[in-house]
């Protein structure tokens, strides 16, 4: 924000645009509308994020089997393929990240669009950590979706919410899906469950390719990038 | 006294053998660690930094996190002069990003004090 002059709206808009898709997801721990006002009226809590701008504190859980695409033939369910994943490790603490606009995901994503042999403007359905709404203003930005400092305008027009070019946190994400800890699972399975064309009122029609990217440790000390792609 | 701990590459205690080449660069390092994350030399130096540096990153915590810091109160990223980037607090702000700082101490109970900063001149 300092930087390059984002404003708390354009925080504010990720947390809606999760909400959105959360009110078509009937397993989303919260589903009531949301607006940008009520985002700005929510308690701050360490400037400039207030509640609605952090996620969820709830239990869940998931698990996924890979296999080898000969013995995922005649599985029960219509197997999804892994075209490319990286992964990355900047720093530990926070005092030793060297920029804080920028997380391990320029890396990691990076290595997972370059096995992939796609690019981010092929990305039909896109699931990030969204575990604040900042976060996911920075891995667009990382992940080459849009250029550095240019996410607050690529969001515009609702680009991440249901109807928007680039559908985001379709569960509704950390924000309004669930919250773990562990999320990076859950994106995995709602990646998957797009590409199957088994997301119900939030089946995002046609997805043929999705990136579930997540970062962890302390703040943003790792990432890893998945894209997946229907079989 | 006081002590600000912002080794040349800080040798944990007892120092190691220096076995290795002397040091061949200046650089500082925070937190210690027993090798130069520069250039990998194990000759190192502690030496007191100057306690000033500038902010790079602010917020404000306005929840309780941690017993007998109540909030608010500012949470920053300081700059060292000598170079090293150490995560501490603001006393007495306001303050914001680019402000000068000098360190200050706050005090704890049976545990050395903890180096916090105080804006020494805003930014212009």
């Amino acid at each position: 924000m300092h930087h390059y002059g984002a404003r708390p709206e354009h925080l504010a808009e990720i947390a809606v645009a999760a909400r959105s898709w959360a009110a078509l997801n009937p397993k989303a721990w919260i589903r009531d509308p949301l607006t940008l006002d009520e985002v700005a009226a929510s308690p701050l809590l360490c400037d400039p994020l207030r509640k609605l701008d952090c996620c969820l504190v709830t239990d869940g859980g998931g698990a996924i089997v890979i296999a080898r695409k000969e013995r995922a033939r005649d599985a029960a369910k219509k197997p999804v393929r892994i075209l490319g994943a990286g992964e990355s490790h900047a720093q530990w603490h926070v005092a030793q990240c060297a920029d804080l606009t920028v997380t391990p995901g320029a890396v990691s994503g990076a290595e997972a669009f370059g096995m992939a042999g796609v690019r981010p403007s092929d990305v039909d359905v896109f699931e990030p950590y969204d575990n604040f709404t900042h976060a996911v203003l920075l891995y667009l930005e990382d992940l080459g979706f849009c250029g550095k400092g240019e996410a607050p305008a690529f969001i515009a027009d609702g680009r991440l919410r249901p109807g928007g070019a680039l559908p985001s946190m379709t569960s509704g994400g950390g924000l309004s899906y669930c919250h773990p800890g562990a999320l990076g699972i859950l994106l995995l399975i709602e990646a998957v469950r797009q590409l199957r064309g088994e997301a119900g009122d939030r089946q995002v029609a046609g997805a043929e390719i999705a990136v579930a990217h997540g970062t962890g440790g302390l703040a943003f000390s790792t990432a890893s990038t998945v894209v997946l792609a229907r079989e | 006294v006081n002590i600000f701990p912002f080794p040349i590459s800080a040798p944990p205690t007892p120092p190691p053998s220096r076995s290795g080449p002397p040091a061949t660069c200046s650089a500082h390092q925070f937190y210690p660690r027993p090798f130069c994350l520069s250039c990998e030399s194990d000759a190192l130096e502690w030496v007191e930094a100057g306690g000033t540096g500038t902010i790079y990153s602010l917020t404000t915590v306005r929840l309780p996190v941690i017993e007998g810091l109540d909030p608010p109160y500012l949470l920053a990223l300081v700059d060292l002069d000598e170079g090293p980037r150490m995560l501490t607090n603001i006393v007495a702000g306001p303050a914001q990003i680019g402000d000068r700082v000098s360190v200050d101490w706050r005090d704890r109970e049976g545990l050395p004090p903890v180096p916090v900063f105080r804006v020494a001149e805003q930014r212009g």
